[in-house]
Protein backbone atom coordinates (compact mmCIF):
# COMPACT_ATOMS: atom_id res chain seq x y z
CA UNK A 1 0.00 0.00 0.00
CA UNK A 2 1.47 3.08 -1.35
CA UNK A 3 0.65 6.83 -2.23
CA UNK A 4 1.75 8.01 -5.69
CA UNK A 5 4.30 9.96 -6.39
CA UNK A 6 4.07 13.09 -7.93
CA UNK A 7 4.62 12.25 -12.05
CA UNK A 8 2.32 9.21 -11.88
CA UNK A 9 -1.47 9.42 -12.28
CA UNK A 10 -3.90 7.47 -11.13
CA UNK A 11 -5.91 4.87 -13.57
CA UNK A 12 -7.92 1.59 -13.73
CA UNK A 13 -8.45 -0.18 -16.77
CA UNK A 14 -10.83 -3.57 -17.95
CA UNK A 15 -10.08 -5.52 -20.89
CA UNK A 16 -12.66 -7.94 -21.44
CA UNK A 17 -13.68 -8.78 -18.32
CA UNK A 18 -16.40 -11.00 -17.59
CA UNK A 19 -17.40 -12.27 -13.47
CA UNK A 20 -19.13 -16.03 -13.18
CA UNK A 21 -20.76 -17.04 -9.94
CA UNK A 22 -20.40 -20.65 -9.28
CA UNK A 23 -23.55 -21.75 -7.90
CA UNK A 24 -23.21 -24.94 -5.51
CA UNK A 25 -26.45 -25.76 -4.37
CA UNK A 26 -27.08 -29.19 -5.63
CA UNK A 27 -30.16 -29.80 -4.85
CA UNK A 28 -31.77 -26.62 -6.63
CA UNK A 29 -31.58 -27.71 -10.06
CA UNK A 30 -35.21 -28.38 -10.11
CA UNK A 31 -35.47 -24.68 -9.30
CA UNK A 32 -33.11 -23.57 -11.08
CA UNK A 33 -34.34 -25.62 -14.29
CA UNK A 34 -37.48 -23.51 -13.85
CA UNK A 35 -35.76 -20.16 -13.82
CA UNK A 36 -34.21 -21.53 -17.18
CA UNK A 37 -37.60 -22.42 -18.30
CA UNK A 38 -38.72 -18.86 -18.34
CA UNK A 39 -38.40 -16.65 -21.64
CA UNK A 40 -35.34 -14.78 -21.62
CA UNK A 41 -35.27 -11.38 -22.58
CA UNK A 42 -31.50 -11.30 -23.48
CA UNK A 43 -29.15 -14.00 -23.31
CA UNK A 44 -29.91 -16.01 -20.23
CA UNK A 45 -27.55 -14.74 -17.34
CA UNK A 46 -27.78 -18.33 -15.55
CA UNK A 47 -26.15 -21.25 -17.19
CA UNK A 48 -25.86 -24.51 -16.97
CA UNK A 49 -22.78 -26.54 -17.97
CA UNK A 50 -23.73 -30.47 -17.28
CA UNK A 51 -22.88 -31.93 -14.59
CA UNK A 52 -24.78 -30.04 -12.08
CA UNK A 53 -22.32 -26.80 -12.15
CA UNK A 54 -24.51 -23.93 -12.17
CA UNK A 55 -23.07 -20.55 -12.47
CA UNK A 56 -24.60 -16.77 -12.48
CA UNK A 57 -23.13 -14.41 -15.31
CA UNK A 58 -22.48 -11.26 -13.28
CA UNK A 59 -20.39 -9.33 -15.67
CA UNK A 60 -19.72 -9.82 -19.28
CA UNK A 61 -16.83 -8.41 -21.40
CA UNK A 62 -16.31 -5.22 -19.80
CA UNK A 63 -13.86 -2.82 -21.43
CA UNK A 64 -13.29 0.69 -19.35
CA UNK A 65 -10.38 3.11 -18.81
CA UNK A 66 -10.66 5.31 -16.00
CA UNK A 67 -8.34 8.46 -16.04
CA UNK A 68 -7.45 10.82 -13.39
CA UNK A 69 -10.24 13.23 -13.51
CA UNK A 70 -12.68 11.31 -14.29
CA UNK A 71 -16.16 10.96 -12.35
CA UNK A 72 -17.93 8.08 -12.99
CA UNK A 73 -21.30 7.61 -12.13
CA UNK A 74 -23.13 3.57 -12.29
CA UNK A 75 -26.29 3.88 -13.35
CA UNK A 76 -28.57 0.10 -13.87
CA UNK A 77 -31.37 -1.57 -11.95
CA UNK A 78 -31.44 -3.79 -8.95
CA UNK A 79 -29.07 -6.88 -10.52
CA UNK A 80 -27.13 -5.21 -13.42
CA UNK A 81 -24.09 -5.94 -12.12
CA UNK A 82 -23.11 -2.27 -10.39
CA UNK A 83 -21.88 -3.69 -6.91
CA UNK A 84 -19.85 -6.57 -9.07
CA UNK A 85 -18.28 -4.00 -10.88
CA UNK A 86 -17.45 -2.20 -7.84
CA UNK A 87 -16.08 -5.08 -6.39
CA UNK A 88 -13.74 -6.00 -9.49
CA UNK A 89 -12.54 -2.06 -9.44
CA UNK A 90 -11.89 -2.21 -5.58
CA UNK A 91 -9.68 -5.55 -6.76
CA UNK A 92 -12.05 -7.91 -4.23
CA UNK A 93 -13.04 -9.80 -7.28
CA UNK A 94 -10.18 -10.69 -9.44
CA UNK A 95 -11.32 -11.35 -12.79
CA UNK A 96 -11.18 -15.37 -14.35
CA UNK A 97 -11.67 -13.93 -17.72
CA UNK A 98 -9.77 -10.47 -18.88
CA UNK A 99 -7.44 -8.23 -17.53
CA UNK A 100 -7.69 -5.46 -14.94
CA UNK A 101 -5.06 -3.11 -14.39
CA UNK A 102 -4.78 -0.20 -12.07
CA UNK A 103 -2.82 2.21 -10.49
CA UNK A 104 -3.13 4.13 -7.08
CA UNK A 105 -4.55 3.33 -3.83
CA UNK A 106 -7.97 2.15 -4.12
CA UNK A 107 -10.87 2.46 -1.19
CA UNK A 108 -13.79 1.22 -0.96
CA UNK A 109 -16.43 3.22 1.25
CA UNK A 110 -19.07 0.56 1.13
CA UNK A 111 -19.51 -0.68 4.81
CA UNK A 112 -17.95 2.74 6.64
CA UNK A 113 -18.87 0.36 9.97
CA UNK A 114 -16.57 -2.37 9.09
CA UNK A 115 -14.44 -3.51 12.27
CA UNK A 116 -15.91 -1.17 14.79
CA UNK A 117 -17.29 -3.23 17.77
CA UNK A 118 -20.40 -2.31 19.82
CA UNK A 119 -19.04 -3.00 23.27
CA UNK A 120 -15.23 -1.27 22.26
CA UNK A 121 -15.23 2.67 23.31
CA UNK A 122 -15.68 5.41 20.67
CA UNK A 123 -11.88 6.20 20.86
CA UNK A 124 -10.70 2.44 20.52
CA UNK A 125 -13.34 2.89 17.55
CA UNK A 126 -11.36 5.34 15.91
CA UNK A 127 -8.82 3.44 16.39
CA UNK A 128 -10.05 0.11 15.26
CA UNK A 129 -11.81 1.08 12.33
CA UNK A 130 -8.56 3.26 11.00
CA UNK A 131 -6.27 0.07 11.22
CA UNK A 132 -9.03 -1.82 9.10
CA UNK A 133 -8.43 1.22 6.83
CA UNK A 134 -4.70 -0.11 6.86
CA UNK A 135 -3.47 3.45 8.94
CA UNK A 136 -0.83 2.14 11.23
CA UNK A 137 -2.34 2.47 15.52
CA UNK A 138 -0.04 6.15 15.43
CA UNK A 139 -1.78 7.44 12.10
CA UNK A 140 -5.12 6.43 13.83
CA UNK A 141 -4.49 8.05 16.73
CA UNK A 142 -3.77 11.54 14.45
CA UNK A 143 -7.59 11.37 13.38
CA UNK A 144 -8.71 11.31 17.21
CA UNK A 145 -8.65 15.63 17.20
CA UNK A 146 -10.18 15.90 13.57
CA UNK A 147 -12.96 13.22 14.54
CA UNK A 148 -13.71 14.67 17.81
CA UNK A 149 -14.27 17.83 15.85
CA UNK A 150 -16.29 16.94 13.81
CA UNK A 151 -18.79 14.10 15.55
CA UNK A 152 -19.37 16.84 18.17
CA UNK A 153 -19.56 13.68 20.63
CA UNK A 154 -17.55 14.89 23.16
CA UNK A 155 -17.66 12.60 26.53
CA UNK A 156 -19.62 10.30 24.40
CA UNK A 157 -16.37 8.94 22.47
CA UNK A 158 -15.36 7.44 26.23
CA UNK A 159 -18.31 5.30 26.26
CA UNK A 160 -19.38 1.96 24.34
CA UNK A 161 -20.45 2.72 20.84
CA UNK A 162 -23.25 0.30 21.84
CA UNK A 163 -24.62 3.20 24.16
CA UNK A 164 -24.74 5.69 20.88
CA UNK A 165 -27.91 5.97 19.01
CA UNK A 166 -27.73 5.31 15.40
CA UNK A 167 -27.30 8.56 13.96
CA UNK A 168 -24.45 9.28 17.00
CA UNK A 169 -23.02 5.53 15.33
CA UNK A 170 -23.44 6.87 11.72
CA UNK A 171 -21.23 10.55 12.88
CA UNK A 172 -18.47 8.42 14.27
CA UNK A 173 -18.19 5.84 11.56
CA UNK A 174 -18.70 8.26 8.94
CA UNK A 175 -15.87 11.02 10.25
CA UNK A 176 -13.20 8.04 10.82
CA UNK A 177 -14.04 6.74 6.99
CA UNK A 178 -13.66 9.98 5.20
CA UNK A 179 -10.32 10.82 7.04
CA UNK A 180 -8.10 8.82 4.74
CA UNK A 181 -7.84 9.74 1.33
CA UNK A 182 -7.23 7.65 -1.52
CA UNK A 183 -6.44 7.59 -5.02
CA UNK A 184 -9.87 5.79 -6.19
CA UNK A 185 -12.90 6.24 -3.74
CA UNK A 186 -15.54 3.78 -4.44
CA UNK A 187 -18.87 4.03 -3.15
CA UNK A 188 -21.89 2.33 -3.55
CA UNK A 189 -25.11 4.92 -2.83
CA UNK A 190 -23.61 8.37 -1.10
CA UNK A 191 -23.09 7.99 2.44
CA UNK A 192 -24.11 10.38 4.90
CA UNK A 193 -27.27 10.57 6.74
CA UNK A 194 -29.15 11.62 9.90
CA UNK A 195 -30.61 14.88 10.76
CA UNK A 196 -30.21 17.87 8.60
CA UNK A 197 -27.32 19.37 10.17
CA UNK A 198 -25.54 16.46 10.28
CA UNK A 199 -26.22 15.94 6.69
CA UNK A 200 -25.08 19.25 5.53
CA UNK A 201 -21.94 18.83 7.28
CA UNK A 202 -21.54 15.55 5.55
CA UNK A 203 -22.10 16.84 2.48
CA UNK A 204 -19.60 19.26 2.73
CA UNK A 205 -17.11 16.99 3.82
CA UNK A 206 -17.84 14.25 1.42
CA UNK A 207 -17.07 17.18 -1.16
CA UNK A 208 -14.35 17.98 0.41
CA UNK A 209 -13.10 14.30 -0.09
CA UNK A 210 -14.34 13.38 -3.47
CA UNK A 211 -12.39 16.77 -5.14
CA UNK A 212 -9.43 15.51 -3.21
CA UNK A 213 -9.50 11.88 -5.02
CA UNK A 214 -8.02 11.31 -8.59
CA UNK A 215 -10.90 8.97 -9.56
CA UNK A 216 -14.46 8.42 -7.90
CA UNK A 217 -16.84 5.65 -9.27
CA UNK A 218 -20.06 6.03 -7.70
CA UNK A 219 -23.24 3.82 -7.85
CA UNK A 220 -26.68 5.42 -7.25
CA UNK A 221 -30.14 5.60 -7.87
CA UNK A 222 -30.35 9.27 -7.31
CA UNK A 223 -30.12 11.25 -10.02
CA UNK A 224 -29.60 14.38 -8.59
CA UNK A 225 -26.80 12.93 -6.77
CA UNK A 226 -25.78 11.59 -9.98
CA UNK A 227 -25.78 14.97 -11.60
CA UNK A 228 -24.05 16.96 -8.58
CA UNK A 229 -21.02 14.74 -8.65
CA UNK A 230 -20.12 13.06 -11.50
CA UNK A 231 -18.92 14.00 -14.96
CA UNK A 232 -19.62 10.70 -17.04
CA UNK A 233 -21.75 7.80 -16.34
CA UNK A 234 -22.02 4.22 -17.05
CA UNK A 235 -25.61 2.23 -17.96
CA UNK A 236 -25.32 -1.10 -17.15
CA UNK A 237 -27.91 -3.82 -17.77
CA UNK A 238 -27.84 -7.57 -17.34
CA UNK A 239 -23.92 -7.60 -16.66
CA UNK A 240 -23.22 -5.58 -19.60
CA UNK A 241 -21.84 -1.64 -20.22
CA UNK A 242 -24.80 -0.86 -22.39
CA UNK A 243 -23.84 2.57 -22.47
CA UNK A 244 -20.85 5.29 -21.90
CA UNK A 245 -21.02 9.10 -21.73
CA UNK A 246 -22.37 12.45 -20.05
CA UNK A 247 -24.41 11.65 -17.26
CA UNK A 248 -27.48 13.12 -18.75
CA UNK A 249 -27.33 11.06 -21.83
CA UNK A 250 -26.67 8.38 -19.77
CA UNK A 251 -29.68 8.47 -17.42
CA UNK A 252 -31.97 9.78 -20.55
CA UNK A 253 -30.63 6.26 -21.97
CA UNK A 254 -31.81 4.91 -18.82
CA UNK A 255 -35.05 6.50 -18.19
CA UNK A 256 -36.31 5.23 -22.33
CA UNK A 257 -34.50 1.16 -21.64
CA UNK A 258 -36.75 1.37 -18.24
CA UNK A 259 -39.81 2.89 -19.95
CA UNK A 260 -39.47 0.61 -23.46
CA UNK A 261 -39.50 -2.74 -20.66
CA UNK A 262 -41.92 -1.80 -18.68
CA UNK B 1 -4.72 -1.20 -1.93
CA UNK B 2 -1.69 -1.98 -4.24
CA UNK B 3 0.01 -0.71 -7.46
CA UNK B 4 -0.76 -3.63 -9.88
CA UNK B 5 1.26 -3.22 -13.33
CA UNK B 6 2.59 -6.72 -14.57
CA UNK B 7 4.28 -8.32 -18.20
CA UNK B 8 1.88 -9.77 -20.41
CA UNK B 9 4.42 -12.37 -21.35
CA UNK B 10 4.23 -14.47 -18.24
CA UNK B 11 1.90 -17.38 -18.17
CA UNK B 12 -1.59 -17.47 -16.51
CA UNK B 13 -0.11 -20.24 -13.90
CA UNK B 14 3.17 -18.04 -13.47
CA UNK B 15 1.19 -15.54 -12.47
CA UNK B 16 -1.37 -16.80 -9.76
CA UNK B 17 2.54 -18.33 -8.65
CA UNK B 18 3.25 -14.53 -8.26
CA UNK B 19 0.08 -13.64 -7.01
CA UNK B 20 0.63 -16.12 -4.18
CA UNK B 21 3.94 -14.87 -3.28
CA UNK B 22 2.63 -10.95 -3.16
CA UNK B 23 -0.27 -12.31 -0.59
CA UNK B 24 2.17 -14.19 1.43
CA UNK B 25 4.54 -11.31 1.71
CA UNK B 26 1.71 -8.28 1.91
CA UNK B 27 0.19 -10.21 4.99
CA UNK B 28 3.42 -10.01 6.80
CA UNK B 29 3.93 -6.59 5.78
CA UNK B 30 0.71 -6.08 7.27
CA UNK B 31 0.65 -7.85 10.85
CA UNK B 32 -0.60 -4.88 12.52
CA UNK B 33 -3.93 -5.73 10.53
CA UNK B 34 -3.74 -9.65 12.09
CA UNK B 35 -2.28 -8.95 15.17
CA UNK B 36 -4.85 -6.37 15.67
CA UNK B 37 -7.54 -8.23 14.86
CA UNK B 38 -6.77 -11.09 16.27
CA UNK B 39 -5.91 -9.30 19.67
CA UNK B 40 -9.10 -7.93 19.49
CA UNK B 41 -10.61 -11.19 19.00
CA UNK B 42 -9.34 -11.97 22.06
CA UNK B 43 -10.39 -8.97 23.73
CA UNK B 44 -14.25 -9.27 22.76
CA UNK B 45 -14.23 -12.17 25.23
CA UNK B 46 -13.33 -9.98 28.29
CA UNK B 47 -15.19 -7.17 27.63
CA UNK B 48 -18.37 -6.75 30.50
CA UNK B 49 -16.16 -9.34 32.43
CA UNK B 50 -14.98 -9.03 35.93
CA UNK B 51 -12.22 -11.62 35.59
CA UNK B 52 -11.13 -11.61 32.10
CA UNK B 53 -8.52 -13.44 30.80
CA UNK B 54 -8.55 -14.95 34.31
CA UNK B 55 -11.73 -17.16 33.50
CA UNK B 56 -10.03 -18.93 30.90
CA UNK B 57 -6.90 -20.07 32.79
CA UNK B 58 -9.61 -20.84 36.02
CA UNK B 59 -11.00 -23.20 33.46
CA UNK B 60 -8.18 -24.97 32.84
CA UNK B 61 -6.97 -25.12 36.02
CA UNK B 62 -10.29 -26.46 37.43
CA UNK B 63 -10.46 -29.30 34.94
CA UNK B 64 -6.79 -30.53 35.07
CA UNK B 65 -6.62 -30.55 39.32
CA UNK B 66 -10.17 -32.37 38.88
CA UNK B 67 -9.03 -35.32 36.31
CA UNK B 68 -5.32 -35.22 36.95
CA UNK B 69 -5.24 -36.52 40.15
CA UNK B 70 -8.09 -39.12 39.48
CA UNK B 71 -6.44 -40.33 36.04
CA UNK B 72 -3.13 -40.90 37.78
CA UNK B 73 -5.17 -43.15 40.10
CA UNK B 74 -6.77 -44.98 37.36
CA UNK B 75 -3.91 -45.49 34.68
CA UNK B 76 -1.44 -45.92 38.31
CA UNK B 77 0.97 -43.38 37.90
CA UNK B 78 2.76 -40.81 40.54
CA UNK B 79 0.44 -37.93 40.66
CA UNK B 80 3.51 -35.43 40.04
CA UNK B 81 4.39 -37.30 36.77
CA UNK B 82 0.77 -37.71 35.83
CA UNK B 83 -0.37 -34.38 35.97
CA UNK B 84 1.93 -32.00 34.24
CA UNK B 85 1.53 -34.81 31.79
CA UNK B 86 -2.08 -34.32 31.37
CA UNK B 87 -1.94 -30.55 31.83
CA UNK B 88 0.50 -30.26 29.30
CA UNK B 89 -1.54 -32.81 26.61
CA UNK B 90 -4.77 -30.96 27.37
CA UNK B 91 -3.48 -27.79 26.94
CA UNK B 92 -1.71 -28.91 23.91
CA UNK B 93 -4.56 -30.67 22.20
CA UNK B 94 -6.84 -27.65 22.86
CA UNK B 95 -4.81 -25.45 21.02
CA UNK B 96 -4.62 -28.10 17.86
CA UNK B 97 -8.18 -28.22 18.46
CA UNK B 98 -8.95 -24.76 18.12
CA UNK B 99 -6.77 -24.40 15.53
CA UNK B 100 -8.49 -26.99 13.09
CA UNK B 101 -12.00 -25.40 14.32
CA UNK B 102 -11.70 -21.97 13.78
CA UNK B 103 -9.11 -22.55 10.81
CA UNK B 104 -12.18 -23.80 8.74
CA UNK B 105 -13.92 -20.34 9.81
CA UNK B 106 -10.99 -18.21 8.45
CA UNK B 107 -12.31 -16.88 5.36
CA UNK B 108 -16.06 -17.82 6.03
CA UNK B 109 -16.14 -15.61 9.49
CA UNK B 110 -14.08 -12.91 7.26
CA UNK B 111 -16.57 -12.27 4.50
CA UNK B 112 -17.71 -8.78 5.51
CA UNK B 113 -13.70 -7.76 5.39
CA UNK B 114 -12.78 -9.88 2.27
CA UNK B 115 -15.93 -8.51 0.07
CA UNK B 116 -14.41 -5.13 0.80
CA UNK B 117 -11.10 -4.42 0.38
CA UNK B 118 -8.35 -6.83 -1.54
CA UNK B 119 -7.12 -7.39 1.48
CA UNK B 120 -3.82 -10.73 1.74
CA UNK B 121 -5.68 -13.70 2.21
CA UNK B 122 -3.03 -14.74 4.59
CA UNK B 123 -3.29 -11.92 6.90
CA UNK B 124 -6.70 -13.99 7.99
CA UNK B 125 -4.86 -16.85 8.09
CA UNK B 126 -2.38 -15.10 10.50
CA UNK B 127 -5.06 -13.83 12.43
CA UNK B 128 -6.86 -16.98 13.34
CA UNK B 129 -3.04 -18.48 14.39
CA UNK B 130 -2.12 -15.64 16.13
CA UNK B 131 -5.74 -15.76 18.12
CA UNK B 132 -5.29 -19.31 19.10
CA UNK B 133 -2.04 -18.63 20.30
CA UNK B 134 -2.52 -15.86 22.66
CA UNK B 135 -5.66 -18.02 24.19
CA UNK B 136 -3.10 -20.92 24.69
CA UNK B 137 -0.97 -18.57 26.17
CA UNK B 138 -3.34 -17.71 28.79
CA UNK B 139 -3.39 -21.39 29.70
CA UNK B 140 0.13 -22.08 29.15
CA UNK B 141 0.26 -20.52 33.15
CA UNK B 142 -1.03 -23.04 34.33
CA UNK B 143 0.86 -25.48 32.57
CA UNK B 144 4.14 -23.55 34.08
CA UNK B 145 2.51 -23.68 37.77
CA UNK B 146 1.89 -27.69 37.61
CA UNK B 147 5.51 -28.26 36.42
CA UNK B 148 6.86 -25.92 39.07
CA UNK B 149 4.43 -27.83 41.64
CA UNK B 150 5.74 -30.95 40.59
CA UNK B 151 9.27 -29.83 40.51
CA UNK B 152 10.35 -30.25 37.21
CA UNK B 153 10.34 -26.79 35.71
CA UNK B 154 14.17 -26.99 36.23
CA UNK B 155 14.31 -29.95 33.66
CA UNK B 156 12.46 -28.33 30.56
CA UNK B 157 14.42 -28.56 27.60
CA UNK B 158 13.80 -24.86 26.79
CA UNK B 159 15.74 -25.24 23.22
CA UNK B 160 13.87 -28.23 21.88
CA UNK B 161 10.67 -26.64 23.14
CA UNK B 162 11.47 -23.55 20.89
CA UNK B 163 12.22 -25.31 18.12
CA UNK B 164 9.25 -27.92 18.38
CA UNK B 165 7.20 -24.35 18.29
CA UNK B 166 8.33 -23.14 16.02
CA UNK B 167 7.66 -26.36 13.74
CA UNK B 168 4.19 -26.30 15.49
CA UNK B 169 3.69 -22.73 14.34
CA UNK B 170 4.60 -23.40 10.94
CA UNK B 171 2.72 -26.57 10.62
CA UNK B 172 -0.68 -24.26 11.98
CA UNK B 173 -0.22 -21.71 10.11
CA UNK B 174 -0.38 -24.23 6.84
CA UNK B 175 -2.98 -26.29 8.58
CA UNK B 176 -5.50 -22.94 9.13
CA UNK B 177 -5.11 -22.33 5.11
CA UNK B 178 -5.86 -25.69 3.78
CA UNK B 179 -8.89 -26.11 6.16
CA UNK B 180 -9.92 -22.52 5.63
CA UNK B 181 -9.85 -22.72 1.48
CA UNK B 182 -11.86 -25.86 1.42
CA UNK B 183 -14.43 -25.04 4.07
CA UNK B 184 -14.92 -21.97 2.25
CA UNK B 185 -16.15 -24.01 -0.94
CA UNK B 186 -17.18 -26.78 0.73
CA UNK B 187 -19.22 -26.35 3.81
CA UNK B 188 -19.49 -29.50 5.20
CA UNK B 189 -16.18 -29.36 6.07
CA UNK B 190 -16.58 -27.08 9.31
CA UNK B 191 -19.03 -30.07 10.63
CA UNK B 192 -17.01 -33.15 9.47
CA UNK B 193 -13.55 -31.58 11.26
CA UNK B 194 -15.86 -30.86 14.39
CA UNK B 195 -16.95 -34.18 15.21
CA UNK B 196 -13.76 -35.51 13.31
CA UNK B 197 -12.10 -33.23 16.40
CA UNK B 198 -14.07 -34.42 19.15
CA UNK B 199 -13.35 -38.20 18.23
CA UNK B 200 -9.29 -37.19 18.00
CA UNK B 201 -9.34 -36.49 21.98
CA UNK B 202 -9.95 -40.72 22.17
CA UNK B 203 -7.10 -41.89 19.73
CA UNK B 204 -4.49 -39.17 20.73
CA UNK B 205 -2.87 -39.80 23.67
CA UNK B 206 -3.89 -37.09 25.41
CA UNK B 207 -5.22 -39.12 28.79
CA UNK B 208 -3.75 -42.09 28.20
CA UNK B 209 -0.05 -42.25 27.27
CA UNK B 210 1.42 -44.58 24.20
CA UNK B 211 2.72 -47.52 26.37
CA UNK B 212 0.20 -48.64 27.64
CA UNK B 213 -0.77 -49.85 24.24
CA UNK B 214 -0.35 -53.28 23.39
CA UNK B 215 2.40 -53.11 20.09
CA UNK B 216 -0.06 -54.08 17.49
CA UNK B 217 -2.27 -51.16 18.54
CA UNK B 218 0.90 -48.37 18.28
CA UNK B 219 -0.35 -47.48 14.81
CA UNK B 220 -3.00 -45.41 16.46
CA UNK B 221 0.10 -43.23 17.55
CA UNK B 222 2.52 -43.57 14.69
CA UNK B 223 -0.26 -42.44 12.03
CA UNK B 224 -1.87 -40.03 14.14
CA UNK B 225 -0.40 -36.62 12.84
CA UNK B 226 -2.06 -35.02 16.25
CA UNK B 227 0.12 -36.96 18.48
CA UNK B 228 3.44 -36.33 16.54
CA UNK B 229 3.00 -32.71 17.48
CA UNK B 230 1.74 -33.46 20.93
CA UNK B 231 4.55 -35.56 21.55
CA UNK B 232 7.06 -32.95 19.93
CA UNK B 233 5.80 -30.66 22.07
CA UNK B 234 5.04 -32.79 25.40
CA UNK B 235 8.68 -34.39 25.71
CA UNK B 236 10.80 -30.96 25.89
CA UNK B 237 8.31 -29.92 28.80
CA UNK B 238 8.56 -33.26 30.21
CA UNK B 239 12.28 -33.00 30.20
CA UNK B 240 13.07 -35.58 27.32
CA UNK B 241 14.79 -34.15 23.95
CA UNK B 242 12.31 -35.29 20.62
CA UNK B 243 13.71 -38.04 19.27
CA UNK B 244 15.46 -37.83 15.90
CA UNK B 245 12.57 -39.36 14.38
CA UNK B 246 10.09 -37.45 15.98
CA UNK B 247 11.67 -33.93 14.66
CA UNK B 248 12.06 -36.07 10.99
CA UNK B 249 8.29 -37.08 11.06
CA UNK B 250 7.42 -33.18 12.25
CA UNK B 251 9.74 -31.82 9.19
CA UNK B 252 8.63 -33.96 6.93
CA UNK B 253 4.70 -32.92 8.12
CA UNK B 254 5.67 -29.31 7.77
CA UNK B 255 6.68 -29.72 3.79
CA UNK B 256 4.21 -32.19 2.79
CA UNK B 257 1.85 -29.36 4.13
CA UNK B 258 3.51 -26.57 2.78
CA UNK B 259 3.37 -28.43 -0.76
CA UNK B 260 -0.60 -29.26 -0.35
CA UNK B 261 -0.85 -25.18 0.11
CA UNK B 262 0.77 -24.29 -2.39
CA UNK B 263 -0.89 -26.40 -4.80
CA UNK B 264 -4.31 -25.48 -3.56
CA UNK B 265 -3.42 -21.97 -3.20
CA UNK B 266 -2.05 -21.30 -6.70
CA UNK B 267 -5.69 -22.38 -7.89
CA UNK B 268 -8.04 -21.52 -5.31
CA UNK B 269 -6.55 -17.90 -3.84
CA UNK B 270 -8.30 -15.91 -5.96
CA UNK B 271 -11.58 -17.55 -6.08
CA UNK B 272 -12.11 -17.52 -1.98
CA UNK B 273 -13.83 -14.09 -2.30
CA UNK B 274 -16.15 -15.63 -4.98
CA UNK B 275 -17.24 -18.70 -2.91
CA UNK B 276 -18.13 -16.20 0.32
Amino acid sequence: MRALSGSETAYIQLKGVSIDFPVFTTRSRGLLNTVLGFPQRDKARVESSGLGRVSVHALRDVNLALRTGDRVGLIGSNGAGKTTLLRVLSGVYEPMQGDLSFRGRVAALTDIMLGMDVDATGYDNIIMRGIVMGLTRRQAMELVPSVEAFTQLGEHLQLPVRTYSQGMLLRLAFAVSTSVVPDILLMDEMIGAGDAKFFSQAKERINGLIEQVSILVLASHNEVILRSFCNRALVLSEGRVVMDGSVDDALAFHNLQQGVLR
Amino acid sequence: MTTATHSPSVSARQRQVQLLWRDIRGAMLAWRFWCFMGWNDVAKQYRRTFLGPVWIALHTALFIIAFGLIGAQLFKYPPDWYLPYFCAGHVLFGYFSALINEGCLTYIGADAFLKQTPYPKMAFVFRTVFRCSLLMLHSAVIVLAVLLWSGRLGDVQWWALLGAAALTLAAACFVVAILGGLATRFRDVTVATGSLMQVSFFVTPVLWVPDQLTERAQWVVHLNPLALFLDLVRSPLMGTVPSMRTWGAAGGMVVLLALVFFWQYVVIRRRIVYWL
